[in-house]
């Protein structure tokens, strides 16, 4: 009735009407985030397959068909032997109770403490977060699904973890993965943005990991975890953290990945002196450099997206 | 089933070591005892007069070679110089003995020693799980290297050293370092980690300044390493030890006794003048804090300081002995009282031959604890006033419960307990009634689980009089799967009377021993304490009373930590800084409490100090164990190292800061108290938690 009431006699259309161009990352300015997300994470997740071994018990991200994180799953006599690092360290939980409860659901808020995001200053920085991060997350559900490993409370029934132990694998430790990925792509926006201006921005990628390190630990103290697999997500969340960056940024140079090779029955606690040493390229025990290298896709909306978010830090 | 009576084989063993250390079938305690672990035993020898010190220490020293016992260089060299100094033809060694092999061996061996008249073990401690291999550093042991040293000899300007002792201590701390050439530099010269898995020393593992610092600087010039990192890596925590007990994490929680007592004592900003005190540290083992009635801690204390003696003279070249203040922020609610025990003789000898220059001690919280109580003789004798008392044990209680009756005798007194006592379990048949003898128990079993026990013992006392105790020990009535046990729960009814001619005036004295759990560690104890129909918990306007009621048995004044009646140390109590009252849980002391020897006067604190801010903010703040951090503090355990620091900040020795006191309480405003909560007076004088300054360029 509106219509009619104002709509008049029919005119054709005139002028000149012109399409946005196909593809351009720019468009996904104009869509709702929902919509923005889903094809962002159709990007993200394009070229990448996860390839199994049941006999040597190893799972293996490849991207275009190059591995870039291998994960060989500890043997159960590993898994039990680190039992005694949950006994010691439940003796936190009154401690850490609060955070731990928090960190159930948001891990972005402790390891974003340095950098204090905001969510109207950052809005493009969340978007991007999420734009890498939960493509990340649905490779490291496909990682654990594959590998099945038990958790804390299935090998022992006074491990009693204060929180409910979530329903998907324990290796590797998807806080880790979420929390390392978080810590390597807002240091990499921040430091991006500050390039040439100065100021302590490795101070901000330090304690952003020490945040990371600490939501890791904090799931051993809560009983749900072991802390092997705080390893093995910290190395795949930093890897495809990495991977993401160079895809958004257009560097798009060979990377080398990450993997867990031989047996991890002498692993003791998580530590990030190991973390780094692996990206630096000593190998740490088990964990080294794979062979061969990576190159990374390119993915232009993404890097639409990177843009966007690195202005909110100039 | 009932109570049955039977002789105590040890007139003088201490109930305890029954209870927490036996492994015999009698053996009641939480813990399983492992094997593999070494527990520490006081031996005390008397030598004949005139003795060869040299020659018996050597033979002494055998000892090693021929039982599994073994001691620390430190504890030798106070046996020797004791022995050499004291005039008393006496001296103590420290043993550590493994499990299993009896300390009997050790005391047959040792009394075979030429010149040893008589040597017994008097108490035993907390086991730790392993010694060293290490020997002791006898090479130092001749006579020449003994004779010229005397520590009451001092000329020109003596060095000054701070001693840390306790369960979980921030070492790390910026609080507890100074800025050097390469960065931060650790003030602990040296720390002793008692319970930590031998290196090269004999007990636990000793950590030395450049160990210390150079991890320090590492973490700092580190961007993977994070502060908690230093005590996992040196050792000092480990997570791996299979008999890793709950509250072994010690310096990993966020808020730590040891770091909040060290940082009101000796913490500084890094930067200041002050940072230039060093510190020597003990990490006390967490199985000796884990019962907080006191008892498995004291050969600890006790070898800690002989250990801080010998590393303050060892860092002197063995020429002079530093200027040493330790602070001692343990308490007991049980005890004797007097000063005899073995730490409070301990302190007071260490402060009489000038080995130590001030030890501050805490008063203790207990005031409102419901756990003293005293009848005086009047009272036992008059059949019009109710002596009964309620012992309520709590329920879920996983560790034993003890609770300790004394009375002061003429030692011609007839071998018995000078009043009748009598137990009475909830829903069990009284103990025997009459006066109990002493060197005799009476047990109370169920299908021959021994559930609770008395045991009736003599102590000598001050000035030819003797000392007799009952202790009552109750088994937990929990075990540590939650699950309950024989013992019940609830109401004990404890019941006294018919005191004997020669009881003293001032009667009996109740105490409930400290049995709660402290925090960190896994649930075990729940304190248990005093009921009768007269006691006020609250006054009738809803406020903690000051007072003690009347005619109520339970009291609030008398309840003085033991180790606070020590004669030599200043024993510290504890106020409200806003306006000045007495802190609602600061102890007290009474006229009837033990009279010491010398000066014939009744243990008091000395003075009091500001532990709480204000009544809406009854804490104090002090370092977290984290560099940077703060945490609430509470209680005579921070007002004590608070007089500390305020003496060595004013250079004053303990009557001056008596004097201070007493000028403040003379000047400044204060609200009425007794004096047998503040001693000589309330000391005005505060301390700020200050956070260290970055360095320069960030």
């Amino acid at each position: 009735m509106a219509r009619d009431g104002v709509v008049g006699n029919w005119h054709d259309p005139a002028g000149q009407f012109a399409h946005f161009s196909v593809a351009d990352p720019a468009n996904l300015e104009r869509w709702d985030v929902g919509s923005r997300l889903d094809a962002l994470k159709f990007e993200a997740l394009a070229g990448m397959r996860l390839q199994t071994d049941s006999r040597t018990n190893w799972a293996s991200l490849l991207v275009d068909g190059e591995a870039l994180v291998t994960l060989n799953r500890p043997e159960p006599a590993a898994f039990a032997k680190q039992l005694s690092y949950l006994k010691a360290y439940a003796n936190l939980r009154l401690d850490r109770s609060a955070e731990i409860l928090a960190q159930v659901g948001d891990v972005l808020s402790f390891v974003s403490m340095p950098v204090s995001m905001n969510l109207q200053r950052h809005r493009w920085t969340l978007e991007l977060l999420q734009a890498m991060v939960l493509p990340i997350i649905t490779m490291e559900k496909a990682m654990k699904n594959a590998l099945a490993a038990r958790r804390p409370m299935e090998y022992s029934a006074q491990i009693q973890p204060m929180i409910t132990t979530p329903a998907h694998g324990s290796f590797p430790s998807g806080h880790a993965t979420e929390s390392f990925a978080l810590v390597e792509i807002l240091a990499a926006l921040i430091e991006a943005a500050k390039d040439g201006q100065g100021g302590p921005t490795a101070m901000y990628r330090e304690q952003m990991r020490f945040q990371a390190s600490r939501v890791a630990q904090n799931r051993v103290v809560a009983g749900v975890h072991f802390p092997v697999d705080n390893m093995a997500g910290a190395l795949m969340g930093t890897a495809l953290a990495r991977l993401m960056i160079a895809r958004a940024t257009g560097v798009l140079k060979p990377m080398t990945g990450v993997q867990i090779k031989g047996d991890l029955d002498d692993y003791g606690d998580f530590n990030l002196d190991d973390l780094t040493a692996i990206f630096n390229g000593k190998p740490q025990g088990p964990f080294e450099a794979l062979p061969e290298p990576v190159t990374p896709p390119a993915a232009p909306l993404l890097g639409h997206i990177w843009t966007l978010a690195k202005q909110e830090w100039s | 089933m009932g109570w049955e009576t039977s002789d105590l084989d040890d007139e003088t063993r201490d109930p305890y070591d029954l209870w927490y250390l036996d492994e015999g079938p009698d053996f009641t305690g939480v813990n399983a005892p492992r094997t593999d672990q070494w527990y520490p035993h006081l031996l005390s020898f008397d030598f004949a007069p005139d003795a060869n010190m040299f020659a018996i220490g050597g033979a002494v020293a055998s000892i090693r070679d021929e039982l599994e016992v073994t001691f620390t260089t430190h504890d030798f060299w106070h046996f020797i110089h004791h022995a050499l100094t004291d005039g008393e033809d006496q001296a103590e060694l420290i043993v550590f003995v493994r499990s299993g092999s009896g300390i009997h061996g050790a005391l047959d061996f040792l009394s075979g020693i030429e010149s040893i008249e008589r040597v017994v073990s008097l108490q035993r401690g907390a086991p730790v799980n392993k010694v060293g291999n290490a020997d002791p550093e006898l090479g130092w042991f001749t006579e020449e290297n003994f004779r010229r040293f005397n520590p009451r000899e001092k000329g020109g300007p003596v060095p000054r050293l701070g001693v840390v002792i306790d369960h979980a201590i921030g070492f790390a701390n910026a609080r507890f370092c100074r800025n050097g050439e390469n960065g931060r530099e650790s003030r602990f010269e040296k720390v002793w980690a008692q319970g930590a898995q031998p290196q090269s020393d004999v007990v636990g593992m000793e950590l030395d300044n450049s160990a210390l610092s150079a991890e320090i600087q590492t973490i700092d010039g580190s961007t993977t390493r994070a502060e908690s990192s230093f005590y996992t890596s040196l050792g000092l925590v480990n997570l791996t030890d299979p008999a890793f007990r709950r509250g072994d994490i010690g310096a990993l929680a966020s808020s730590s006794h040891g770091t909040q007592v060290a940082d009101v004592a000796f913490g500084a900003d890094p930067y200041s003048d002050a940072a230039a005190l060093p510190l020597l540290g003990v990490q006390l083992p967490a199985g000796t804090v884990a019962r907080t009635n006191g008892f498995l801690h004291d050969l600890y204390i006790k070898s800690a300081l002989n250990w801080a003696v010998y590393q303050g003279l060892k860092m002197n070249g063995f020429e002079m002995l530093p200027e040493i203040f330790v602070n001692h922020s343990f308490g007991a609610f049980s005890g004797r009282h007097d000063g005899a025990a073995l730490l409070e003789a301990d302190f007071d000898r260490r402060l009489q031959s000038g080995e130590i220059t001030m030890i501050t001690a805490a008063a203790g919280n207990s005031f409102q604890s419901a756990t003293h109580a005293r009848l005086t003789r009047a009272q036992l004798a008059d059949t019009s006033f109710d002596s009964d008392l309620t012992l309520v044990v709590q329920p879920d209680d996983r560790s034993s419960t003890f609770v300790q009756i004394w009375a002061d005798v003429p030692s011609q007194l007839e071998g018995e307990f000078p009043v009748s006592v009598t137990v009475t379990p909830p829903g069990k048949g009284p103990s025997r009634t009459g006066r109990m003898a002493v060197g005799t128990t009476q047990s109370l079993s169920h299908d021959r689980e021994l559930l609770a026990r008395l045991y009736c013992q003599a102590r000598s006392g001050a000035g030819g009089a003797e000392r007799r105790v009952i202790t009552l020990a109750i088994a937990p009535n929990t075990d540590a799967n939650g699950q309950p046990t024989p013992v019940p729960a609830g109401d004990w009814k404890l019941s006294f009377g018919d005191p004997a001619d020669d009881l003293a005036e001032s009667g009996i004295a109740i105490w409930v021993e400290r049995g709660d759990t402290p925090q960190g560690f896994a649930p075990a104890g729940r304190q248990a304490y005093l009921s009768h129909p007269a006691y006020q918990r609250y006054s009738s306007t809803g406020r903690l009373p000051k007072t003690d009621a009347p005619d109520c048995p339970i009291r609030r004044f008398g309840t003085l930590s033991s180790v606070g009646t020590a004669h030599l140390p200043i024993v510290v109590s504890a106020f409200r800084g806003s306006d000045g009252e007495m802190s609602d849980f600061a102890s007290a002391s009474s006229e009837i409490m033990p009279r010491d020897a010398v000066q014939n006067l009744p243990a008091q604190p000395v003075i009091a100090t500001i532990a709480e801010t204000s009544a809406t903010r009854p804490d104090m703040l002090a370092s977290g164990t984290a560099s940077g951090s703060v945490r609430m503090a509470r209680g005579t355990s921070f007002a004590a190292p608070l007089a500390l620091r305020l003496a060595m900040e004013r250079g004053l020795g303990k009557q001056e800061m008596a004097g201070r006191a007493a000028q403040d309480e003379a000047t400044k405003a204060y609200p009425q108290a007794s004096r047998y909560r503040y001693g000589h007076g309330r000391l005005a004088g505060g301390y700020t938690a200050t956070l260290p300054r970055r360095r320069a360029g960030g």
